[in-house]
């Protein structure tokens, strides 16, 4: 039955999780020299075949045909729009032969990514998803195949892509990364987007900014209130309160986190003060470009926080496009272009370039064939890998047909089934930041199921 | 049929239900409350803040006072006779002059959270917008004010009605068709391959009516997924043909006649072929209306959508865990569509999805109404609940109004950004709204304890330094305009009486914000904190007012306040 093989890999996936919690392997994580890594999460699901785009003519055709609906709502139509030929970005990969007579493109509001690519900062990954084990078409319509639970749904989805199962995950790769590492600061994992179950691991603690890049302190933690700064110290202790006492975990997990908030706070609204880094980041409007700024300025006082070895979540919501999706995307490529661009260059000026590594991820692909005016929920989808140290200027894997009809494709609307697993990317970025192959066996359980030489991302 | 056995099993329940009634008399098989606390004259200060807690937006002094008078069971009757103010009126009139938004009807929302008599119906109205959420944080709901006042009156309208009629209504309405896409979802076309969109169908599934696995009559995951993407396919064809009244369905002109509407059917653009999903079929030709109503009436036959709906509205308004039983037993109200309380009221239509069945077995059963021995019950109350709760507990009374000037809300309307709450009413992230009634707070002791905490979703590092922020705020208060009409205006002058006394001052204010729920230790830690600023000198006005504002920000900072038991 599937189901029930597909609950046995899910439990002996947990077992291989609990594993991670047995002491250190002699070969410990190499953590020497200061790392970054920085997830940008497109929340909806970004329609990815919309930045790799085929360029060569008899395949751009093809590709245009299926999204014929879409393209006709450009502002200048299928012939004129930001989506013809003639309009879109040549990317000319350095792995270019790979591909034989196909060619691919990015979309004109990705320019700067596009600089990126040919300056060898950047690298696209294509075709990358969850999955338990690899899958091929035959299996999925056989109905043998062993799927991972609840395709399709945003909120499941999202949290695969972090923690490797569905809503209600605990750790997150991210936090499993930082796990491994044996930081002592608090001030590894970092979200600008909220909570995010990417960044918590056994032992690693997230903490959240605001995107405004202003630290708000607590009323009576940054001056004396009441007249009195005895009221005030009691004040503040109330605040930071153990609570012991309580019986209800909920109270003790509230005030747990409220009394970290107090901390960290501290601690930061002084540090982050007089750092320049992230202004340079921001753009005007741009908000994906306010969040990366903060992250700019945190990793300007990684010194003083004593850490190195960081990841930091960021995201940015819309890209859910169902409906009107020539008026929204490429309003959403741009900014994510811009921001990107942005940050990379400022990385690169304060001597960063490559320390740290920027990836994107997403709920899921969408479907290659259009409704009338967007897209629907797929599957596998197409990353982009950013930073100094990746091997930059190239496609690094298969790109698949632009058809429904092809070997990967997911059904009859032309999702992707992926061909890269998130076991995969994660570990590539996993090693680079230093962790050992048992690290990242414990970190990734499903890694051993997949080829380890197929994504080569540095 | 896929359903028939499910539907046989969901009569069954009924059945069992009468058979388990002990008492032999008329309406034996009414579901009926299994709690005891609400007496009139018997509630003790602690049970009646804590069903003023799970009830409403919170109580002052005389609320409390009016319900132990009244009782529980005769409060809640007494709710569901209560006038409904309608919010497209108000936004009606409002957009004659005056450019309306998200602020606007936030404005009005807050209104009624903290004035509205209605308490009940304002509660479970905001508690049905983050289940069946259409957010104004869309884009395609942007400043689309009146639109979105529509979708609101049906949730308000049902809140104490049927949420099966209220499923039916929002799956027409505009506001929901601009933000789950399937107003001007056209068919499938041949010629160049497109298909139906899928969003509506999917999400109306998953989050809406049945919930993404199959439960059993308790909420429990039995393990089986309850559609597939075939389904969803298939149901993307019903939500097809569905516009704007009276207008063109692929260019649209909205006017002040079709904003109020619900969509219409466009025969040439609904799938008029046969549309299977969930092993049924909707065959009905090209009227989408029809075809809808046909598919939605099947959806929400299903036996997951009494303990799918039930189960999130206890989380809204009791406890974050509730037992299997708890939630079978309101489920069961909500498959009968009437509900006994101990007073013997019987309330509901006898509709099943009745929702005033349904909110009154939430409240009057004895898991929400017994101050748990279990460490694991309650929840993290919700900021948004916290702040009305301390603002209603001292309002300066004021009538909702019916029209004129919206009044004034203050930072009330303003809680959504990131460095205040990071939440607010109607402007959810996503459909998802802001914290998932799944959520597990990773790192937490209550995970290990294998417990869900959706509002710890939200409670991250700038929300919990924004939320002291704003209680300060509003305990300093807003600026007043020269008529008053602020709804966030507190008047504490009763505390202020009792402010020489820290320990009365403190019993006060415990009993009333948390039914004198606080640790012997932080209500001794307060006192001494109070304490400390003296009534002495030459501005012992000011003195007087410290000691009360510092008691009222210690309480509701305490954890005691922030978690509900």
């Amino acid at each position: 039955m599937m189901i029930s093989r597909r609950n046995f890999l899910q439990n002996s996936a947990m077992t291989f999780g609990a594993a991670s919690l047995a002491p250190m392997a002699a070969l410990a994580a190499d953590t020497s020299g200061y790392k970054a890594l920085v997830c940008i999460f497109l929340f909806g699901g970004c329609d990815s075949q919309d930045i790799l785009i085929n360029h060569d003519q008899p395949s751009y055709d093809q590709w245009a045909e299926a999204r014929r609906p879409i393209l006709d709502r450009f502002p200048g139509g299928s012939l004129e729009g930001a989506r013809a030929r003639g309009n879109l970005l040549a990317l000319d990969p350095i792995n270019g032969g790979q591909f034989g007579s196909s060619q691919y493109a990015l979309p004109p509001e990705m320019s700067g990514i596009k600089s990126l690519f040919d300056n060898g900062q950047a690298a696209i990954v294509p075709n990358v998803g969850p999955l338990v084990e690899p899958v091929t078409r035959q299996q999925v319509e056989d109905d043998t195949a062993i799927l991972p639970a609840r395709l399709q749904s945003h909120n499941d989805q999202q949290s695969t892509w972090q923690a490797f199962s569905v809503e209600g995950a605990r750790q997150g790769w991210g936090g499993l990364l930082l796990d491994a590492t044996q930081q002592s600061s608090p001030y590894t994992a970092i979200s600008v987007t909220g909570q995010s179950v990417f960044l918590s691991g056994g032992s690693t603690r997230q903490l959240q900014l605001s995107s405004s890049g202003n630290i708000e302190r607590a009323f009576g933690t940054d001056r004396r209130v009441y007249g009195s700064d005895e009221v005030t110290d009691r004040l503040r202790a109330f605040y930071r309160q153990s609570a012991d006492s309580v019986q209800s975990p909920m109270m003790r997990d509230l005030i747990a986190a409220q009394s970290k908030a107090i901390n960290d706070t501290d601690t930061l609204a002084t540090l982050l003060e007089q750092q320049q880094l992230g202004e340079q980041v921001r753009l005007e409007g741009n908000r994906l470009s306010d969040q990366l700024a903060v992250v700019a300025d945190m990793i300007s006082v990684r010194n003083a926080t004593e850490t190195n070895r960081q990841i930091y979540f960021v995201g940015m919501g819309g890209f859910d496009t169902h409906n009107d999706q020539a008026n929204r995307l490429p309003a959403l490529l741009s900014t994510l272009s811009e921001a990107m661009t942005r940050f990379q260059t400022v990385m690169n000026q304060a001597g960063l370039g490559n320390e740290v590594t920027t990836f994107t991820a997403s709920d899921f692909g969408r479907t290659f064939t259009s409704n009338a005016s967007g897209t629907d929920h797929g599957w596998g989808g197409h990353q982009i890998v950013m930073g100094g140290a990746v091997r930059g200027g190239r496609i690094l894997g298969d790109v698949p047909p632009p058809t429904t009809d092809h070997d990967n494709a997911y059904r009859s609307r032309g999702s992707l089934i992926p061909q890269i697993s998130i076991d995969q990317y994660g570990s590539e970025l996993g090693r680079w930041f230093g962790l050992t192959d048992s690290e990242l066996n414990t970190v990734f359980p499903n890694r051993n199921r997949f080829d380890p030489l197929a994504l080569q991302m540095f | 049929m896929a359903f028939t056995r499910n539907a046989l099993l969901g009569a069954a329940c009924l059945a069992l239900t009468a058979c388990f009634g002990s008492e032999e008399e008329p309406g034996g098989g009414i579901p009926r409350s299994s709690g005891d606390q609400g007496a009139p004259g018997e509630m003790t200060d602690q049970a009646a803040v804590r069903f003023k807690q799970q009830a409403t937006f919170g109580a002052s002094a005389d609320d409390l006072d009016d319900l132990k008078q009244q009782g529980a069971d005769a409060w809640i009757v007494e709710q569901l006779t209560l006038p409904v103010f309608p919010y497209t009126e108000r936004v009606r009139e409002e957009a004659e002059d005056n450019w309306t938004n998200d602020n606007t009807v936030q404005r009005l929302f807050w209104e009624r959270a903290i004035h509205g008599e209605d308490q009940l119906r304002q509660r479970m109205t905001y508690a049905l917008s983050q289940i069946v959420v259409a957010s104004m944080r869309d884009p395609q709901l942007d400043g689309r004010a009146r639109t979105y006042s529509v979708y609101l009156d049906i949730l308000q309208d049902n809140a104490l009605g049927n949420y099966c009629d209220l499923i039916r209504e929002v799956s027409f309405n505009p506001a929901m068709g601009l933000f789950l896409t399937h107003l001007g979802n056209p068919k499938a076309d041949p010629v160049t391959g497109f298909v139906p969109d899928e969003n509506y169908a999917r999400e109306v599934m998953q989050l809406f009516t049945i919930g993404i696995e199959e439960l059993d009559s308790s909420g429990r995951p039995q393990g089986r997924e309850t559609y597939t993407a075939e389904d969803v396919q298939g149901l993307a064809a019903v939500f097809t043909g569905l516009s704007w009244a009276d207008t063109d369905f692929f260019f649209p002109r909205v006017t002040d006649f079709n904003r109020y509407l619900p969509m219409e059917s466009f025969l040439a653009q609904h799938e008029d072929t046969e549309k299977q999903f969930l092993g049924t079929s909707v065959n009905v030709g090209n009227d989408a209306v029809a075809s809808v109503e046909i598919a939605l009436d099947y959806l929400l036959e299903h036996p997951n959508v009494a303990p799918f709906i039930s189960k999130q509205l206890i989380q809204k308004l009791v406890t974050s865990n509730p037992s299997p039983d708890y939630v079978r037993r309101v489920a069961e109200a909500f498959e009968a569509g009437q509900f006994r309380l101990s007073n013997g009221s019987i309330v509901g239509t006898g509709q099943r999805c009745d929702l005033a069945a349904t909110a009154a077995a939430i409240l009057s059963d004895r898991e929400a109404q017994t101050v748990p021995t279990d460490p694991n019950a309650g929840k993290i109350r919700n900021p948004i609940l916290r702040v009305a709760n301390l603002i209603r507990a001292f309002r300066v009374e004021q009538q909702v109004t019916s029209s004129g000037e919206i009044p004034d809300a203050w930072l009330l309307d303003q809680l959504e950004r990131s460095d205040n709450l990071n939440i607010n009413a109607f402007v959810s992230p996503s459909v998802f709204n802001f914290f998932r009634p799944g959520y597990v707070g990773p790192g937490t002791e209550s995970a290990e304890a294998g417990l869900v905490t959706p509002e710890y979703q939200i409670a991250t590092t700038p929300a919990l330094v924004g939320y002291i922020n704003v209680i300060e705020d509003f305990i300093d208060g807003p600026p007043l305009s020269d008529d008053n009409r602020n709804v966030a205006v507190m008047n504490a002058s009763d505390l202020l009486v009792l402010s020489d006394d820290a320990s009365a001052l403190v019993a006060e204010i415990d009993r009333l914000l948390t039914g004198g729920m606080l640790t012997e230790a932080n209500r001794q830690y307060i006192e001494e904190t109070v304490d400390l600023i003296e009534v002495a000198g030459n501005n012992i006005d000011t003195d007087r007012r410290r000691r009360v504002q510092l008691a009222l920000l210690m309480t509701a900072t305490s954890p005691e306040f922030m978690v509900q038991r």
